[in-house]
């Protein structure tokens, strides 16, 4: 059971204050904050952001559907407000360190950016229709790590919020090539070549 | 044999043992042992009045542990309580773990009725005696135990586990949502300040978090390299790993050995912020490998000032505060010089253009 799940939904809001800078996934051009919120002893992580435009709840419907979304829509309020509930511990792969380690138990980067590429090709599949899409935001700062999950549980989301981010592919073919500059030019040494192999493989892999 | 009669050399060498091998034995070894336990209750408090409450702790538990020869796990009461006849385990993969020296895994341990604890595993292999073996592993659990007590930054301790073999093993809670310093990549840090706002604040957190351990009585850490110091999402940032570490309220020991045991810790600390990422097991953070300025004038900027001034501030507070004040404005010229010189070699040694 992972851990948004175990809170406590009884619990009084009697403590709330922005998520620390090394787990935030506030960004502040869509308008989306990251609160702690709850007890002091016992917070629970929100992320909240305005109502999306039907165009971009279709593309995040669907990618709730393959369960790629950080945490879960726990209201849309009245005033325009979605509030996700998420993992306590989720934090944006824009600060990680390059890991290497090798083993069965171990979600090193080569297991990390292969699941990269299988998110942002499920984010390109994302518009029912003949509309091509891409994701144009930052990467390392819409796709969150969960970390210590069980063998059969899923480490690495979509950021909600990630929908913003889309525009329109000038061609399909080219969305690759795309994602691999943009990741080069984010995340410098730690994308290297054999990165590079397994982000594409995540890709590019069909029927997952 | 070959063709030409000579003996296939190789064939006789066991292939050496891969991380993903030892990763994948360490957690067998734990899974299989965890369903044959006896469990028995660690009722041995840290008793941080002691001079040094980890060695007390540890030897008070040594001298009365039980010794049957059987597999046998010593939980803390509120753990020991959820027991009731089934004890299992399951691991959880990480991305971390790079810098464990130990090798430590993580999971669940489930005691049935759907009580699960997320834990930490830290095993320690008897390579001579075991009794030195369970010295070690006990250091980490009193360590841990005390840290935790005292309010420092321990995790909370689950318990001690003999596999009556090859294994010991120290228990604590794992928090999952737990970042540690080396988890994250500082290697832009000094360069691109705008990508990096907000994160300065971890460093002074870090720098307070350790001078309030300084300004305690004889403490010190004994490991303090970035893969010790964690921080949350509520921003807190504290020391955890306490094999080495020794607590005390009382300041007792000699100035120099005072002396040596903080600049120890500042000296682990700053080889870890500067070493390069790709050196092994002493991999750092790079964190000034990109700028061109003086490594000694960066890591005061980032930290040491901050370490400094709380350390005065602390000193000047409490009973005994003008000799205290007086000794810590000591030490700390001298931590002054020596962490000077020490991170003008490692620029010279890293760089060779201090």
């Amino acid at each position: 059971m992972s851990e948004y799940e175990q809170s406590d939904p009884l619990i009084n809001e009697v403590f709330e204050m922005p998520t620390a800078k090394r787990f935030s996934l506030e960004d502040g051009s869509i308008n989306r904050y990251d609160i702690l919120r709850g007890s002091e002893k016992r917070p629970e992580r929100f992320v909240e952001y305005p109502t999306p435009t039907d165009y971009h709840q279709e593309i995040r419907s669907n990618l709730i559907s393959k369960h790629d979304i950080l945490g879960k829509l726990e209201y849309s309020s009245v005033s325009g407000i979605d509030s996700f509930k998420i993992q306590y511990g989720a934090k944006p792969i824009l600060y990680g360190a390059i890991s290497r380690a090798n083993g069965d138990y171990t979600y090193n980067d080569s297991n990390l950016f292969y699941d990269l590429g299988r998110l942002l090709r499920d984010f390109d599949n994302s518009l029912n229709g003949t509309k091509i899409i891409r994701f144009n935001g930052s990467i390392g700062s819409n796709v969150a790590l969960v970390d210590f999950t069980a063998q059969h549980e899923k480490g690495l989301f979509l950021v909600p919020g990630v929908e913003l981010y889309v525009e329109i592919s000038p061609d399909e073919s080219k969305n690759l090539d795309y994602y691999i500059l943009k990741l080069q030019q984010e995340f410098n040494l730690r994308f290297s070549q054999t990165i590079e192999t397994k982000f594409t493989e995540g890709f590019l892999v069909t029927g997952e | 044999m070959s063709e030409l009669g000579l003996k296939n050399i190789d064939a006789d060498f066991e292939p050496l043992p891969t991380y993903s091998d030892l990763e994948r034995d360490r957690i067998e070894d734990f899974s299989k042992i965890v369903p044959k336990l006896l469990i028995e209750v660690q009722h041995i408090e840290v008793d941080e009045n002691c001079t040094s409450p980890k060695n007390d702790a540890r030897e008070r538990f040594f001298q009365t542990r039980k010794r049957t020869g059987e597999p046998l796990a010593y939980l803390a009461p509120e753990f020991a309580g959820l027991y009731t006849n089934q004890l299992n385990f399951n691991p959880n993969k990480s991305h971390g773990g790079k810098a464990s020296r130990h090798g430590v895994i993580f999971g669940d341990l489930n005691f049935g009725n759907g009580n699960n604890v997320p834990v930490a595993i830290k095993p320690f292999a008897v390579d001579y005696k075991r009794a030195t073996t369970e010295k070690e592993c006990l250091n980490d659990y009193f360590g841990n135990s005390a840290a935790y007590k005292l309010g420092v930054g321990g995790l909370q301790p689950v318990g001690i586990v003999d596999d009556a073999h090859e294994n010991f093993y120290s228990l604590t809670v794992l928090q999952r949502s737990l970042d540690t310093f080396d988890n994250i990549d500082w290697s832009d840090f000094t360069i691109n300040p705008e990508l990096n706002i907000g994160m300065q604040e971890l460093w002074n957190k870090a720098a307070h978090s350790i001078a309030v351990l300084h300004s305690m009585g004889d403490s010190y850490h004994g490991d303090l390299f970035l893969r010790n110091l964690a921080t949350n999402p509520e921003g807190n940032v504290f020391p955890i790993d306490w094999e080495y570490g020794d607590f005390s309220c009382i300041f007792s020991k000699d100035l120099k050995i005072r002396f040596f045991d903080r600049f120890k810790d500042l000296a682990n600390l700053a080889k870890g912020m500067v070493a390069p990422i790709n050196i092994g097991i002493e991999s750092g953070a790079g964190m000034f490998m990109k700028s061109k300025q003086n490594w000694w004038i960066l890591f005061q900027q980032i930290f040491y000032t901050e370490y400094r001034s709380w350390r005065m501030e602390l000193a000047s507070q409490g009973k005994l505060h003008m000799k205290i004040l007086e000794s810590t404005k000591s030490e700390l010229e001298q931590l002054d010089i020596d962490l000077e010189t020490e991170i003008t070699l490692l620029q010279r040694l890293f760089i060779g253009n201090a």
